[in-house]
């Protein structure tokens, strides 16, 4: 059970002349927490429906789990627990009653998980569901995705509308998963969010990829934005043919400049200026992000 | 009632099943218990026998309506498969473009099921919802005309009720059909409603112009309109043939859902 999770090649989904989702390439290996970022209209859910074969691809090809998504439509998704993005429930039926039709089309739904999941979220399962909070709707569509204990786990915007509490509980469920070698692809607008559970992060603007991350490693990069205060106005000479050191300016004594990897040779570079001071921070992710998405990010520490 | 599409679909029209059931039902029971004080008001057997021609052509044999089969057929029997139709097409025209306007398509259609399933699931929930409505009111009849003591023929009440069911099963193919391969329900609804009024419409101006008694093969309500004097058989023939052209339509439904983007 080598294969991928998720696998898109050149998937493309035009509405029309509306672009969803163009050439994208993807792949999201078992047993990790993906996360897919972009802003609304970005096409994440394009890019979801199109996996679970609830739309058509103009072009390209996907498969879940190594099973072609269209070719191989319903098996493909025999092993996927899916949360839409934008849902409603039958409202007529109480959750108790969406979960037995649920299960009576999924043979995999086991009761005492379903239990143990509808406890942990609070999930009110006796009343109709048109009476019910888009929050308490919400709980109800996480239910029905993870109480399969499905190899792989689509989830679109799952954290819309839960309160801090029950996001927590919805984190921790994502971490057992994971510890379990079960997969989670999830979509989102809320790098924040995606930071505290993700792997690997993808991020899609509209409708094509701009980068895939790996979140350790974008953290261990370490890049810094570093300001050096001079008693003599400091010229970038110096500092150009440094490894690692790039975005330098000049604003009166002062030198701002990003550096990636140690300070060390920065600050004897320096020297001849007389130092004053260093302030030195790592920007968030947020920050790294927005920069993907051609937004200028402060280059500068205040 | 929750362990398969067929059975939540039937759940869903409950209310509605019970409603027509039991109104029709109750209707048809009032006609036989008011028959005889129909039957006892001879200025109406004078009017009607100084109808126009045309009139006269179109209600059918005049004297049958002073049998109980005759008047059940004029108030009921004739009207039947048009009042089936437009319950079963008002449904089926939602059954599956309505999950999609409702949102409640994704989650049930990324489940590991096919889309073929789902339609002929519904499919037969709906032919099995109208089916129920006209049993009901077959019973109904049988139990007032128990009551009263009516003498009438019972094989025949149950086939005047149960002849409208092809015709409907076919309309509400018909509508599946539009469900699947329109945009919304509104679409399939009134494709399905505009054939089956147009067929009602066809069917009365036919019965009374003679150039048009020809025609009768192509006119869907032609062939389950019952004689007064219908012994009791229904017509199997073109019933398999509704059948057959149910089947055909709703293999056309799931081929358009099948296709389609949701
Ligand atoms: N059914 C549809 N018909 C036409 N355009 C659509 C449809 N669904 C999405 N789009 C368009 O495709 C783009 C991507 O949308 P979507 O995948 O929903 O984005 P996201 O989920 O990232 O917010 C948007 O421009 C949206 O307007
Ligand atoms: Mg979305």
């Amino acid at each position: 059970m080598n294969e991928s999770a998720i696998l898109c090649r050149g998937l493309t989904k035009f509405y029309g002349r509306t672009r969803g989702i163009e050439a994208l390439d993807l792949e999201v290996r078992r047993g990790e927490v993906f996360g897919y970022l972009g802003p609304n209209g970005a096409g994440k859910t394009t890019t979801i429906r199109l996996l679970l074969d609830l739309i058509r691809p103009t072009s390209g090809e996907a498969s879940i789990l190594g099973r072609d998504c269209r070719a191989e439509s319903p098996g493909a998704r025999q092993a996927v627990g899916y949360q839409p993005g934008e849902f409603n429930l039958y409202e007529n039926l109480t959750g108790a009653q969406l979960m037995t039709y649920i299960a009576s089309l999924r043979s995999d739904v086991d009761t005492a998980t379903l239990r143990a999941y509808a406890n942990r979220l609070g999930v009110i399962l006796d009343r109709p569901i048109g009476t019910l909070s888009h929050g308490n709707k919400q709980k109800l569509a996480l239910l029905q995705a993870f109480a399969p204990r499905p190899e792989l786990l689509i989830l679109d915007e799952p954290t819309n509308g839960l309160d801090p509490l029950v996001r927590q509980v919805f984190h921790e469920m994502v971490r057992e998963v994971r510890d379990e070698g079960r997969t989670v692809f999830l979509s989102s607008h809320d790098l924040s969010e995606v930071e505290k559970t993700c792997d690997r992060i993808a991020t899609v603007k509209d409708g094509r990829l701009v980068a895939i991350e790996d979140v350790a490693e974008l953290r261990a990069r370490s890049l810094r934005l570093v300001r050096l205060d001079c008693a003599h106005e400091p010229s970038a000479e110096p500092f150009a043919p440094l490894e690692g050191v790039d975005r330098i300016e000049i604003a009166g004594r002062s030198l701002h400049c990003r550096v990636r990897g140690p300070l060390g040779p920065v600050l004897n570079a320096a020297a001849p200026f007389e130092v004053i001071d260093v302030i030195s921070r790592k920007p968030s992710l947020e920050e790294f992000f927005l920069s993907l998405y051609g937004r200028e990010v402060a280059d500068h520490v205040e | 009632m929750l362990s398969s599409i067929y059975l939540k679909t039937l759940r869903d029209l409950r209310g509605l099943i019970l409603a027509w059931g039991l109104g029709l039902a109750a209707a048809g029971a009032l006609n036989v218990i008011f028959f005889p004080a129909f039957q006892k008001l001879p200025e109406l057997l004078t009017f009607l026998k100084s109808l126009p021609p045309v009139m006269k052509t179109f209600l059918g044999d005049i004297d049958a309506v002073f049998t109980l089969e005759g008047f059940l057929k004029m108030k009921l029997f004739d009207i039947l498969p048009l009042l089936l139709s437009v319950i079963g097409i008002s449904q089926a025209s939602r059954a599956l473009t309505g999950e999609v306007e409702d949102k409640t398509g994704d989650m049930l259609l990324a489940l590991p099921i096919t889309r073929r399933r789902v339609v002929l699931e519904k499919y037969l929930a709906l032919a099995t919802a109208v089916a129920i409505i006209a049993g009901t009111i077959a019973g109904g009849l049988i139990v007032a005309c128990a009551a009263v003591g009516a003498d009438v023929n019972t094989v025949y009440l149950v086939n005047a009720t149960l002849n409208g069911l092809p015709p409907t099963w076919l309309f509400i193919a018909l509508a599946l059909f539009g469900s699947c391969a329109l945009k919304t329900s509104r679409h399939a609804a009134m494709l399905a409603g505009g054939v089956v009024i147009g067929s009602y419409v066809f069917e009365t101006v036919r019965l009374i112009s003679p150039a048009l008694a020809g025609w009768k093969p192509i006119s869907i309500f032609a062939h389950h309109r019952v004689g007064v004097t219908l012994s009791g058989e229904l017509s199997w023939m073109t019933a398999a043939a509704f059948v057959g052209l149910s089947i055909l339509l709703t293999a056309l439904a799931v081929r358009a859902f099948e296709r389609r983007d949701l």
